[in-house]
C-alpha cells in the first residue's frame, strides 16, 4: 500500500499517467482483437467497393448533374426575371382607348418604365405602347410631341413609330413630333444617337446628338440639320444650311490629296439624262466624275438657300419603294424599262428615282443605277436625295475599281453636305481612296479628321492604322 | 507481458482466393498494386488487414467491431496507393489513412452525441467476456475522456500515445509541421492527465498501471 502511495506521489508527471493508460488501452485492444478480420469482411469489402467504385464517375455525374441543375435553376429564375416584359406607370396623364394622352397642363405627363426609361408627353400628345418586351418596348407617337429618355442598358431594344417612320434607339434622349394631318415628322436629338427609317430615306439614317430630322411627306421634303437651329420653331427657314455645289463645279482637292479627275468644262445641260444606245448596254458602266456631271436642268439655288425644291413629276410611282422592300427590285427596273427608261428618268419624281436607283443596284443593273442617280442630281439638284446620289455614285464607282471617280464623288458629297447622313461613310471611303492613290502620308489628315469626327465609325481601325503607320 | 500477449494472439484469418499470394515485401506488394495486378489487392488485405484492424481498435477504444471503418481504410488505400511516394512507408501510409478515418468517425460520434442518441453515439456495449473487468472499464472511461478533446487533438494524442507514432510520423500523417504536432500533443496530454487525476477510479487505475509498468521494466 505504501508502495502504491509512492507511485501515486510520482504521478505528477503527465506523461506517466498518459503512458500508463496507453499501455492499458493497447492491452485491452489486443485482447479484443481476436483473430482479425474474417474472410467474410473481405468479401463484403468487395461488394462495397463494387458499389462505391462507381462513385468516382457516379459521384461526379451526380455532383455535375446537381451543379447543372442548380445553374439551370438560377438561369431559369434569371431568365424568368429577365424575360418579364417591362412594366410602366403613367403619371399625370390619362390612359384611354389604347393610348396615353398627355395632360392639357404645361407639363408633368409622364410614362415611366421599369428599366428607368421615361417618356415625357407634350401638351395634348398621344402615345401608344404597342408592345413591351424584357429589354424595351415599341411605342408610337399618334399625335403631338414627346420626349424619350431611354435608359442606356445592354441589348436595349426600343423603337418609336411616328406615322410611317420608325426611330430605332438603344439608349438616348430625343424628341419626336408627329403631325398626322400634315404628315410631318420631326426628330430632335438631345444625346446619344438613333436610326430613323421610313419614306424619303433610301436607308436608315443615323442621327447624332444635336441633329434634327424633319420630313414632310406631302411635299417629299426631307431635311437633316442642326437641332439647335430653329429648335423652338422649326421651319423651312431654319433648315440645314447646305452649300450645294454647282453640278459642274469640281470639289476642291485639299493640299496633299490627289486632284479629282478634271474633266472638261461641263457641257450645256442636256434636256434629259442621255441614255446609252439601247443595244449597247454597258457591261461595266463607267461612272462619270462630278466634273463631267451634266448641269442640272434648273439653275442651281443660291449657296444658302434653305428649303430644297422638288421638281414636278408627271409620274410618281409610289409603289416602287414598297416593291423594293418586298424584294421585288427587278420588278421595279422592269416596269421602268417597260415604260421606257429615258422617259422614266425624265418623268418620275425624286423619291421614285432613288427607288429606281436602289432597285437597279439590288438587281445587278449598275448602269441603270448610275443613270437614275445622275438624273436625280440633274433634275433635283440641291435636295437631300441629290446629295445622297453623289455619295452613291462614288460608291458605285469605287466598288467597280474606279477609285479616282469615286474619290471625286465623295469629295463632292462632303462638300455639299459635310454632316449629311453618309458623311462618315464618305469620309472613310475618301480616306481609303486617297491612301490607295497617293499613299498613307497623304491620307493622314483625312484619317485624323475621321478619328476626330467619328470616333466610333466603321473605318476607325483603318484610320488608326494610317495614323500609326504612315509609311506602309 | 507483451511477449505473453503475442503468444496468446490467435492466428489471423487469411483469404485464399484464386491465385492470391503474398508478395515478398511491402515494397513489392505496393509495386504490384500500382501495376494493377489482379491479386495484389487481396495480398495487401491478407498482409495489412489485421494490423489496420488493431490500429483502429487502439484509436477508437473498446467497442463493437468497426468493420465499416476497416473497409473504409482499405477503400481509401486502394484508391490512393498510386500517390504513395515511398513504397517502403506503406504501413505509415495506412496508419495515416486510419487517423483520418477515425477522425471522421469521432466527428460523427460527436454529432450523434449532440443529437442525444447515446453517450458515445454507439449502441450500448455488450458485456465483455474477458476477466479483466476493471481494466476494461478503466480503458473505456479513458477513451470517453479523450473523446472530449475534440476531433483534431484527439487524433494527434492517440496517434502519439496509444499508436506510438513518432512526432515526425504524427506530423506527416496530419500534414502539419512537427512543432504544430508537438504543441497539440502537449496540450492534449496536459488536459488528459488533469482529467485522469480528477477521476478517482482512473487515477487509482493509472497508478496501478504505472506500478506494473515499473515492475515489468525492472524485470526486463
Amino acid at each position: 500500500m505504501s508502495r502504491e502511495r509512492d507511485v501515486r506521489s510520482r504521478m505528477s508527471d503527465d506523461d506517466v499517467i498518459v503512458g500508463a493508460m496507453a499501455d492499458a488501452a493497447r492491452r485491452i485492444s489486443m485482447e479484443d482483437a481476436g483473430p482479425g478480420p474474417t474472410p467474410a469482411v473481405w468479401h463484403r469489402l468487395q461488394v462495397r467497393r463494387a458499389r462505391v467504385s462507381r462513385p468516382p464517375w457516379r459521384g461526379l455525374l451526380v455532383a455535375g448533374a446537381g451543379v447543372a441543375a442548380a445553374i439551370a435553376l438560377v438561369m431559369v429564375a434569371r431568365g424568368v426575371q429577365r424575360g418579364r416584359p417591362l412594366t410602366y406607370v403613367v403619371a399625370e396623364a390619362a390612359e384611354q382607348d389604347g393610348y396615353i394622352r398627355g395632360g392639357e397642363g404645361k407639363d408633368g405627363s409622364q410614362v415611366r418604365f421599369s428599366d428607368g426609361t421615361h417618356v415625357d408627353l407634350g401638351r395634348g400628345a398621344r402615345v401608344s405602347v404597342l408592345a413591351r418586351g424584357p429589354r424595351g418596348a415599341r411605342l408610337r407617337v399618334e399625335e403631338g410631341e414627346a420626349r424619350f429618355d431611354v435608359a442606356h442598358l445592354p441589348h436595349a431594344a426600343w423603337s418609336v413609330e411616328a406615322g410611317p417612320y420608325v426611330v430605332y434607339v438603344t439608349g438616348t434622349v430625343f424628341d419626336v413630333r408627329w403631325s398626322g394631318s400634315d404628315e410631318v415628322i420631326e426628330v430632335r436629338m438631345r444625346s446619344g444617337s438613333v436610326q430613323v427609317g421610313g419614306p424619303l430615306l433610301p436607308e436608315r439614317v443615323t442621327l447624332r446628338a444635336g441633329q434634327r430630322l424633319r420630313a414632310r411627306l406631302a411635299s417629299s421634303e426631307l431635311l437633316i440639320g442642326d437641332a439647335r437651329v430653329g429648335a423652338a420653331s422649326p421651319g423651312p427657314g431654319n433648315e440645314e444650311a447646305v452649300r450645294p455645289a454647282a453640278a459642274g463645279e469640281p470639289a476642291p482637292a485639299p493640299a496633299g490629296e490627289p486632284a479629282a479627275v478634271q474633266g472638261p468644262a461641263p457641257a450645256p445641260a442636256p434636256a434629259a439624262v442621255p441614255a446609252p444606245p439601247a443595244a449597247s448596254r454597258p457591261a461595266a458602266p463607267a461612272v462619270v466624275a462630278p466634273a463631267q456631271e451634266p448641269a442640272p436642268a434648273r439653275p442651281a439655288p443660291s449657296a444658302h438657300r434653305a428649303a430644297p425644291h422638288v421638281a414636278q413629276a408627271s409620274w410618281a410611282p409610289r409603289a416602287w419603294s414598297s416593291a423594293i422592300m418586298s424584294g421585288n427590285a427587278a420588278h421595279v427596273v422592269a416596269e421602268a424599262e417597260s415604260r421606257g427608261l429615258d422617259k422614266a428618268l425624265l418623268e418620275v419624281d425624286s423619291t421614285a428615282l432613288m427607288a429606281l436607283s436602289d432597285a437597279a443596284r439590288y438587281s445587278g443593273r449598275p448602269e441603270v443605277a448610275v443613270r437614275a442617280l445622275m438624273a436625280e442630281r440633274q433634275r433635283f439638284a440641291d435636295t437631300a436625295f441629290a446629295h445622297a446620289a453623289a455619295f452613291l455614285l462614288g460608291k458605285l464607282a469605287d466598288d467597280r475599281g474606279e477609285v479616282l471617280a469615286g474619290l471625286a464623288w465623295y469629295r463632292r458629297y462632303l462638300s455639299e453636305t459635310p454632316d449629311g447622313p453618309y458623311a462618315a461613310e464618305a469620309l472613310g471611303r475618301k480616306m481609303l481612296a486617297v491612301e490607295r492613290i497617293s499613299g498613307r502620308d497623304a491620307a493622314r489628315s483625312i484619317a485624323s479628321e475621321y478619328v476626330q469626327r467619328f470616333p466610333n465609325g466603321t473605318y476607325m481601325l483603318q484610320a488608326h492604322a494610317i495614323l500609326a503607320n504612315p509609311t506602309p | 507481458m507483451r511477449a505473453l500477449l503475442r503468444k496468446m494472439a490467435p492466428a489471423t484469418f487469411r483469404v485464399l482466393q484464386g491465385q492470391a499470394r503474398d508478395a515478398d515485401s511491402d515494397v513489392a506488394l505496393v509495386e504490384a498494386l500500382r501495376r494493377g495486378e489482379p491479386q495484389a489487392e487481396l495480398a495487401a488485405w491478407n498482409r495489412f488487414a489485421t494490423g489496420v484492424d488493431q490500429t483502429l481498435r487502439r484509436m477508437l477504444g473498446p467497442g463493437p467491431d468497426r468493420e465499416d471503418l476497416l473497409q473504409e481504410v482499405f477503400i481509401r488505400f486502394y484508391r490512393r496507393v498510386g500517390t504513395l511516394r515511398e513504397p517502403s512507408a506503406v504501413r505509415g501510409f495506412l496508419t495515416g489513412i486510419c487517423i483520418h478515418v477515425v477522425h471522421a468517425e469521432i466527428s460523427r460520434r460527436q454529432r450523434r452525441r449532440w443529437l442525444s442518441l447515446t453517450a458515445t453515439g454507439d449502441l450500448p456495449e455488450p458485456l465483455p467476456s474477458t476477466p479483466d473487468l476493471e481494466g476494461r472499464e478503466a480503458v473505456t472511461r479513458y477513451y470517453r475522456m479523450i473523446d472530449k478533446l475534440g476531433g483534431k487533438d484527439r487524433s494527434y494524442f492517440v496517434a502519439r500515445t496509444i499508436e506510438g507514432m513518432t512526432l515526425d510520423e504524427v506530423a506527416a500523417a496530419h500534414d502539419v509541421s512537427v512543432s504544430t504536432a508537438q504543441r497539440r500533443i502537449n496540450r492534449a496530454t496536459k488536459r488528459v492527465a488533469a482529467l485522469v487525476r480528477r477521476d478517482p477510479m482512473l487515477a487509482q487505475f493509472a497508478a496501478k498501471q504505472a506500478q506494473a509498468r515499473e515492475r515489468d521494466e525492472g524485470q526486463a
